[in-house]
């Protein structure tokens, strides 16, 4: 099985916070400022660079230090998944998860979710070859 | 900002005004305004009606505290109007606020003509309404059932009188002041001999000294009911009669108790000021979900709105007890004053810069921003139209929203752009 | 201003298939302003097809740029080199501008990324409503400014039909309430206190100044530019 590249955003008061203690191999985190800083085209560059799959990580709900940013953050991943299926991808390889900055723990689980999520569909035509 | 010729403008353009406006005379403004106009800045104070006091006019005691509202409010207002900082406006209203901190632009109603002053920031200390409704509905005896600022006044009157019994009410109080008057006014009356019942939803104690009072008061046979929502208030032979179950107690013991009572004390309720929503609006700050002000987060920074510049002291945001709001109103004028001090060069440094060449004036960013921290500029050279947005750099607070909202992408955030972000995943699936 | 939408991008890699280089042009004004075709939305559109190609195996070169307004000739002339290196132009501007660039270019493919639905305001950020239909013969001073023609369903100039019913068009359905245009013209003339207005009987509109007339234009002598004399 090929290595599988993620891309995590992840704000940074909290899931970056989280990400930098999980420190996962094979992941690469992306410190944003806030969830809202999160635009459309950043996800889609993403996968054109050759990522197998995206989460977008950021505050719980209610708890975001700018109000809405990590609302903004969810309902720009849910257009992004619409576009994803129109383009073929599929929008399983991208997810949205509210992660607290101590909890590293759920960083992983979600990070080893996506994994085995894409270990499941195995290679498809036309991937980007590795 | 005042005349703006250039886009963006320069740093020595940016301004701090050292003036503090502080709306509202009651108890929260009086304090904010003395501490700001301690730290040398100069103050005004608007107050809505013709007399600075406030609520705590109404009260007769303070918490923990031997002095009466009328003396501890005769001493500061004195001290307020010699001091020559500080500029009281009665019957003055809130009418606009422009600009952004540092350089707020306010229109005030003062009797009927309107004035212009420049602000550098604003505390909102505007206070609460008190709601007095009665726990439960009563035909006859109506007197006998009094709010707890009409008993204070009279509680010394009970001082040295035959017993009787007495029972408080305390229902629904989030904000610790009910539960507070009801343990200081039932020990007074259990230490004068006479019965005392509390019904409470919740003890909450959580103040200097309310738990020694509780305990004290338990020692000395105050009788404590939980639950203030099952009792039935009837008249038997012309006495008043309160009866209820204790929750407390098993279903099988518990048994009806039935209480004759000469008074019965109630809670006001705390309501948000009645022109709360109005003043949000216009100061465009949040409301939170309780109808009072919205802090922009309640353990760090209590005292802090949404928008930078503008601060919420006392009981606008939260009821609180006296000493409680002193240490507010010393927090917001601390943020004040470190705010006055801040490098503006290094601030535009870090900040996010709209590129009001490619703008396309589609406000987008002015309504995103969750700090409403975008200001629209007129006569700007450099710019196309009139109304370029424009980022504080007082104001903003680096959440990037404007920067992912604009649909020209004409916003540029240092260290988060297009090419910072992509160099972080560039090639990440080996040869694309 | 004009109000517009993006394709949806099944339409879009249909239509844009066969080609294997595809220039996306959006347009910084009207439908940046409604979110539907500045640089962002772009951007976005060349990102979805490369991706797409690469799921189908057909490599494509793509790039996605932007200017000032597609409906103006010198404009365009700012991108006319950058449209050599490519074999078709996908524009995400309204049909004006798809039609301009058609114009200023007419030995280029030139394709529409967008449909342009209507002349139109915000109601909030994100809700748009139409409420101009550009008919040549502006009839809001009859009702103090509410256009029948856009907010009427049946365009009529006398007051209400028989179908208004609780402020709403007899055309509502429980997910898309339209409120009766004419219902809202009666109040709006009730707070001005000119309601005698409805009595008044207005004839028949004539509509040849409106589209129905045929393709319109409009030339003003005293503003052209006569350059060499």
């Amino acid at each position: 099985m090929a290595d599988i590249n993620l891309v995590t955003f992840c704000c940074e008061n909290s899931a970056f916070l989280a990400a930098e203690k999980a420190n996962m191999p094979g992941v690469k985190a992306v410190k944003v400022p806030c969830g809202g800083q999160i635009e459309h085209v950043h996800i889609l560059k993403a996968f054109e660079e050759g990522a197998d799959g995206v989460l977008v990580l950021a505050c719980l709900h209610e708890n975001c230090k700018h109000f809405w940013g990590n609302d903004r953050a969810e309902k720009k991943v849910n257009y992004v998944k619409g576009l994803l299926d129109e383009i073929g991808i599929g929008s399983d390889k991208l997810s949205y998860a509210p992660v607290a900055s101590n909890n590293e723990i759920k960083y992983s689980e979600l990070v080893k979710e996506m994994i085995d999520k894409l270990n499941e569909k195995g290679s498809t035509e036309g991937k980007v070859k590795k | 900002m005042s005349v703006q010729t250039k886009y963006p403008p320069a740093p020595e353009e940016i301004k701090f005004n050292p003036t503090v406006l502080v709306i509202g005379g009651g108890a929260s403004g009086i304090l904010s305004a003395e501490k700001a106009a301690q730290t040398g800045m100069s103050v005004v104070l608007l107050e809505k009606t013709a007399e600075l006091g406030g609520t705590a006019a109404q009260f007769s005691s303070l918490y923990q505290s031997d002095l009466t509202p009328s003396q501890w409010l005769k001493d500061k207002i004195s001290a307020l109007e010699k001091n020559d900082k500080v500029t009281i406006h009665k019957n003055a209203e809130l009418a606009k606020v422009r600009g952004q901190a540092g350089s707020f632009t306010v229109t005030i109603n003062l009797a009927g003509n309107k004035e212009e002053i420049e602000a550098g920031c604003i505390i909102v200390a505007t206070g609460m309404e008190l709601s007095t409704k009665m726990p439960a509905s009563v035909d006859v005896g109506a007197e006998r059932f009094i709010s707890q600022v009409d008993f204070e006044k009279k509680v010394s009157e009970f001082i040295g009188s035959e017993a009787k019994t007495f029972v408080f009410v305390i229902k629904e109080d989030d904000f610790l002041c009910g539960t507070a008057n009801a343990l200081n006014n039932a020990l007074k009356l259990k230490s004068a001999n006479h019965n005392v019942y509390v019904f409470y939803d919740e003890m909450k104690v959580s103040e200097v000294n309310m738990e020694k009072m509780y305990h004290q008061a338990r020692q000395q046979g105050v009788y404590f009911v939980r639950g203030t929502s099952n009792f039935k208030i009837g008249q038997t032979d012309g006495s008043l009669t309160l009866t209820t179950i204790d929750p407390q107690l098993p279903v099988k013991l518990a048994k009806e108790i039935v209480i004759n009572f000469d008074y019965l004390i109630f809670n006001e309720e705390l309501l948000p000021g009645n022109d709360t929503e109005e003043l949000a609006s216009i100061l465009r700050v949040n409301i939170a979900t309780n109808g009072f002000f919205q802090e922009d987060n309640y353990h760090l920074e209590p005292v802090y709105s949404n928008r930078a510049g503008i601060y919420f002291v006392g009981a606008c945001r939260m009821p609180e007890l006296l000493h409680n709001i002193k240490e507010q109103a010393d927090a917001a004028v601390n943020a004040i004053f470190k705010f006055s001090k801040a490098d503006v060069k290094a601030l535009m440094d870090e900040k996010p810069l709209i590129d009001v060449e490619k703008c396309a004036y589609c406000l987008t960013c002015y309504r995103s921003c969750p700090r409403n921290a975008i200001e629209l500029l007129y006569n700007i050279e450099g710019a196309a139209w009139d109304g370029a947005p424009y980022v504080h750099p007082y104001a903003c607070q680096n959440c990037g929203c404007c920067v992912a909202e604009c649909p020209n992408r004409a916003i540029s955030f240092p260290g988060y752009k297009d090419e910072d972000m992509q160099k972080q995943f560039q090639k990440i699936g080996g040869k694309a | 201003m004009i109000i517009g939408e993006r394709k949806p991008l099944e339409e879009i890699f249909d239509r844009t298939a066969s080609f294997k280089k595809i220039l996306v042009l959006g347009c910084e004004t009207c439908v940046a302003v409604c979110l539907a075709g500045g640089k962002k939305e772009a951007e976005e559109t060349a990102s979805s097809i490369s991706l797409h190609r690469k799921e189908e195996s057909k490599p494509v070169e793509i790039k996605a740029d932007s200017i000032q307004r597609q409906c103006e000739y010198e404009f365009v002339d700012e991108i006319a080199d950058l449209v050599k290196d490519y074999d078709v132009v996908l524009s995400m501007a309204c049909g004006v501008g798809v039609q301009t660039l058609a114009e200023k270019l007419p030995d280029k493919f030139v394709l529409p990324g967008l449909n342009t639905q209507f002349l139109g305001f915000p109601l909030e950020q994100g809700v748009w409503m139409e409420n101009c239909q550009a008919c040549g013969n502006c009839v809001l001073d009859m009702t103090y400014g509410i256009c029948p023609i856009t907010r009427c369903s049946k365009s009529i100039l006398n007051g209400p039909c028989g179908g208004s019913s609780e402020g709403l068009c007899e055309i509502s359905t429980q997910d898309n309430e339209i409120a009766c245009g004419w219902h809202l013209i009666y109040e709006r003339l009730k707070v001005l206190g000119k309601q005698e207005y409805m009595n008044e009987v207005v004839p028949l509109k004539d509509w040849s100044s409106s589209f129905h007339g045929g393709p319109r234009k409009i030339v003003r002598e005293d503003v052209k530019i006569v350059r060499g004399e």
